[in-house]
């Protein structure tokens, strides 16, 4: 297929594109789901495509197609560079770099190709079963999905690589009811790993806690409305590093002038207890990617050191904008999407706090648990995190369980804020779009912070 | 490629292969897009897609696989694999067999010609006239116009065989004033076709919205009040809650609120609530679902009492109901990869009778609140029905009369609840996503700012 690509490349060439690029992509999907004891879905989900992208000055032109003979790759090739030469944007051109050949297996615990179906179907029975802890639990959800990508790029820097990524997931979820009043509980766990997720995993401990937590739920009462001490969790601290300063520190918003962070390098953007980073080469997590889809090796970008804003996620393309390296961040759903600049692990990073110290100056406030969602907001800098559940602080202990609330404010002003923060960081893997499509496998994450923050639930 | 005689081929291949019940869905897609980057076009695309997604049983055993199309062997590997799955799997409480064939109830023809004809260039051309529209002062950061065509064929071993071919349009653009502390603004069009596309139109309302939230103030403090929730913003909040509990499995299943409320009060007299599959406006019109059940105009919820639920050939079997023809695998903004989807449950085209109040009347007999113009993400818990929605830009509302626009706070409340004080219904319907819905005024909600 590499030799299909390379001829992809020099018909582009050939019509004159500035820069182009052929990606050939073969993404299967394993997934059992077990409903109520019941196996509901066992499928396996097989893509293969390549996309053919071309630009000329400042305009991208895409043709994707399934059939990946030579004729149909040579004929898309040609029509990507149609389709770029009849836009219209501007931009500075992509500088050449060095050539790079590679070939990458997924470095992975259990490969699982290597484990039969009938073990990963009892596996996921047995989380299901466990969850029936008590009769006010009326309905059990378990999940079990691999994915295993296959990807090969050549672009016309003399870049041909071939990697592979493999991401396996458990995720058990229960709903329980009493006299009217129904809640949900849930857990996941996984990222670039293997079947040793599931190994590594106590199954009858994983969903008899999931059900347990989703009975307590039914006792939760409604959190206190309007400007709050709150500790954020892990989950809903990484929602305000993702969704509002990540998503605002990718480039392409910064090259539009549509970020609140554009011109903020070297400024004093939140308290000096806050480090945030992006790092694509985090073992194990989920946004994890030895390359992204132009071809760049991952790496660690810092985006705010002990409160200072320092720099950007980049693109082939806005690195080129604004005349730095790329950082590993161009990235597309699969083969038959856009390109663009994408987040892959993005946390705040670890203080030397304890959580129980953070909790114990705490008078009223908040402890959230567990994230539903959060929105980003790149222009106006606003956050939206809606959290599963938290608890009320009194006096320095937690006290009665608080169902679902939503967590809102400007972030700046939030992070400015920030007056403590835990010793321990960890990471919560999601898929992330960017307006409203675009999914990639991201994670985000950080320690437990203490800020002020309004809140609201019903 | 003949979808649907390889349909039909590749179910016979699955027999043969062992299955005892099977169904095959084929989809090819062609899906044309113009992205524009800061009011240039920036991307221009043009994607083929063809897939396939296999069903079956094998004594009493699911299961299921798909693949993208490229040559008859990958169909026959697809079922092949599918076939092999079912064996691993365990015997199946409720499936017995596939929709069996039956007349279409009704017909639509969603296929306009404006978008079989349309290509890169057509879109370019409409996409630059909604940037023009601003005018001067405001950009269009980010917009995309996506047209597409959509022929599906499903074959099943029940004696079901269909073919459709249908049409797509979708745009979304947002809008930002220039210079500092920008306003931003946000519109979307969905349709079978590109003529309801007013490029003029929509450049003023971005125009207009980002204009409006440059100059909102945040919220203080807090208030109950009415609060209108406009179409584009209530169709997210609808799906994600009356959409769930509409499903018939959510009520098997015990989970959803209104699994013991069929012939109940779910809403007040102002909540009429309709499944209408065959409205040539929306791009999820069609004859028959995604496998193979006719779809059918019914009721959901009139004057605030519900009628019926949704089943999918599945869950009918399950709750010992008919299948009612809303198994979904199509989207209305995006249309690759079908063939990947699980279907979903979900009324085809969701409809909100429009009631006889303009938003201005609305306004008018208002004593305090709020006109959304954009929430952040309009999601609702559907199991609880809760939201707490941090509000982008607002009209303030006092006394009848508009008193500036607001942003940063949360508007805060209960969906299901809210659908018992449904003060009034606007005049205004417009398609948004699968739903055509007018501007809705709901009493009672909180709205909490900071301090």
């Amino acid at each position: 297929m590499m030799d299909l690509l390379d001829l992809a490349v020099e018909r582009m060439r050939a019509e004159g594109a500035d820069f182009c690029d052929a990606r050939h992509q073969v993404i299967t999907t394993t997934a059992v789901a077990v409903v109520d004891a019941a196996v509901k879905r066992i499928s396996e989900d097989r893509m293969r495509g390549a996309c053919l992208r071309a630009r000329k000055k400042g305009a991208w032109g895409y043709a994707t197609t399934v059939d990946v003979s030579k004729e149909a790759l040579v004929e898309a090739a040609a029509l990507a560079v149609r389709n770029a030469m009849a836009g219209n944007a501007s931009g500075r051109p992509i500088p050449e770099r060095a050539g790079l050949r590679s070939d990458l297996r997924a470095e992975v615990g259990l490969h699982p190709a290597e484990v039969g179906t009938e073990e990963k179907v009892q596996a996921v029975l047995d989380m299901d079963r466990a969850q029936r802890v008590d009769p006010r639990i009326v309905n059990t959800n378990s999940m079990l999905r691999e994915e295993i990508r296959q990807n090969m790029l050549v672009s016309s820097h003399d870049r041909h690589l071939s990697w592979e990524e493999v991401r396996s997931t458990i995720m058990v979820e229960a709903v329980a009811s009493e006299a009217g009043r129904t809640e949900f509980f849930y857990d996941i766990k996984g990222g670039t790993r293997g079947y040793e997720v599931v190994r590594d995993t106590d199954l009858e401990a994983f969903g008899r806690q999931v059900g347990k937590e989703a009975v307590k739920m039914l006792t939760a009462e409604k959190a206190p409305s309007g400007l709050l001490t709150c500790i954020t969790s892990p989950s809903i601290s990484g929602l305000l590093a993702h969704e509002v300063m990540g998503h605002a520190s990718e480039a392409d918003e910064i090259v539009k002038r549509r970020s609140f962070l554009t011109d903020m390098v070297g400024k004093e953007v939140g308290s000096p207890l806050i480090t945030m980073l992006d790092d694509g080469t985090v073992p194990g997590a989920r946004g994890t990617i030895p390359f992204d889809d132009e071809g760049t090796a991952a790496s660690r970008t810092v985006i705010i050191k002990d409160g200072v804003y320092q720099g950007y996620m980049q693109s082939l393309e806005t690195a080129a904008e604004m005349d730095v390296e790329p950082t590993g961040n161009g990235r597309a759903q699969s083969y038959d999407r856009r390109v663009w600049v994408r987040m892959t692990n993005t946390f705040f990073d670890k203080g030397d706090q304890d959580l129980d110290e953070m909790i114990a100056d705490v008078r009223y406030g908040v402890l959230t648990d567990r994230m539903i969602s959060g929105m980003e907001d790149p222009v106006g800098g606003g956050f939206e995190a809606k959290a599963l559940r938290g608890y009320l602080i009194e006096n320095g202990r937690v006290t009665r369980m608080l169902r679902s609330f939503t967590l809102t404010g400007n972030a700046l002003e939030i992070l400015r804020t920030a007056d403590a923060v835990s010793d321990t960081v960890e990471l919560d893997g999601g898929t992330c779009g960017k307006g409203i499509e675009d999914w990639v496998p991201v994670s985000s994450g950080g320690p437990h912070c203490r800020f002020k923050i309004v809140l609201g639930g019903d | 490629m003949d979808l649907e005689r390889t349909a039909e081929k590749a179910l016979r291949k699955v027999l043969e292969e062992g299955a005892k019940e099977a169904e095959t869905y084929l989809v090819r897609v062609r899906s044309l897009t113009a992205y524009i980057d800061d009011d240039r076009i920036k991307n221009l695309e043009d994607k083929l897609d063809l897939g396939a997604s296999v069903r079956v049983s094998v004594n009493g055993r699911l299961g299921q696989s798909s693949t993208t199309l490229h040559s008859l062997r990958e169909l026959e590997e697809c079922g092949a694999k599918a076939v092999a799955l079912a064996r691993l799997s365990r015997p199946d409480p409720h499936f017995k067999r596939f929709p069996g064939f039956q007349y279409p109830s009704g017909t639509v023809d969603v296929c306009q010609e404006d978008v079989l004809s349309a290509t890169t260039e057509t879109l370019r051309e409409k996409a630059s006239e909604v940037v023009r529209a601003l005018g001067e002062g405001l950009k269009v950061p980010r917009g995309l116009l996506r047209a597409g065509v959509v022929e599906r064929s499903l074959a099943n071993s029940n004696g079901a065989l269909l073919r459709e071919r249908g049409t797509m349009v979708y745009a979304h653009f947002t809008s930002m004033t220039q210079g500092a502390d920008p306003g931003e603004g946000c519109e979307r069009y969905c349709s079978s076709g590109l003529s309801g596309l007013d490029p003029q139109a929509m450049g003023e309302r971005l125009r207009d919205k980002a204009v409006n939230a440059q100059g909102a103030v945040h919220f203080k403090g807090r208030m109950t009040g009415s609060v209108v929730i406009p179409p584009e913003e209530l169709a997210e909040m609808l799906l994600s809650s009356v959409g769930y509990s509409l499903d018939g499995e959510n009520a098997l299943r015990q989970r959803s609120p209104w699994k013991d409320m069929v012939g109940k009060e779910v809403g007040n007299r102002l909540v009429d609530l309709h499944d209408r599959p065959w409205d040539p406006r929306s791009s999820l019109s069609c004859q028959y679902d995604d496998e193979g059940t006719p779809t059918k105009e019914r009721p959901l919820v009139e004057r605030g009492v519900l009628r019926n639920l949704l089943y999918d050939n599945y869950h009918a079997q399950m709750g010992k109901v008919s299948p009612t023809g809303n198994y979904v695998r199509r989207d209305p903004t995006d249309p690759l990869n079908l063939y990947r989807r699980g279907g979903a449950t979900m009324p085809v085209n969701l409809i909100w009778g429009p009631g006889g109040k303009s938003v201005e009347d609305m306004i008018s007999g208002m004593e305090e609140g709020l006109v959304v113009e954009k929430l952040a993400a309009p999601e609702v818990n559907g199991v609880t029905g809760g939201f707490a929605l941090e509000v982008r830009s607002a009209r303030l509302v006092r006394e009848g009369a508009v008193d500036g626009y607001i942003d940063q706070c949360l508007l805060v409340g209960n969906l299901y609840q809210a659908l018992m004080r449904v003060g009034a219904v606007g005049d205004d319907p417009s398609v948004q996503l699968n739903c055509i819905i007018p501007s809705v005024l709901f009493e009672g909600l909180e709205i909490v700012g900071s301090e």
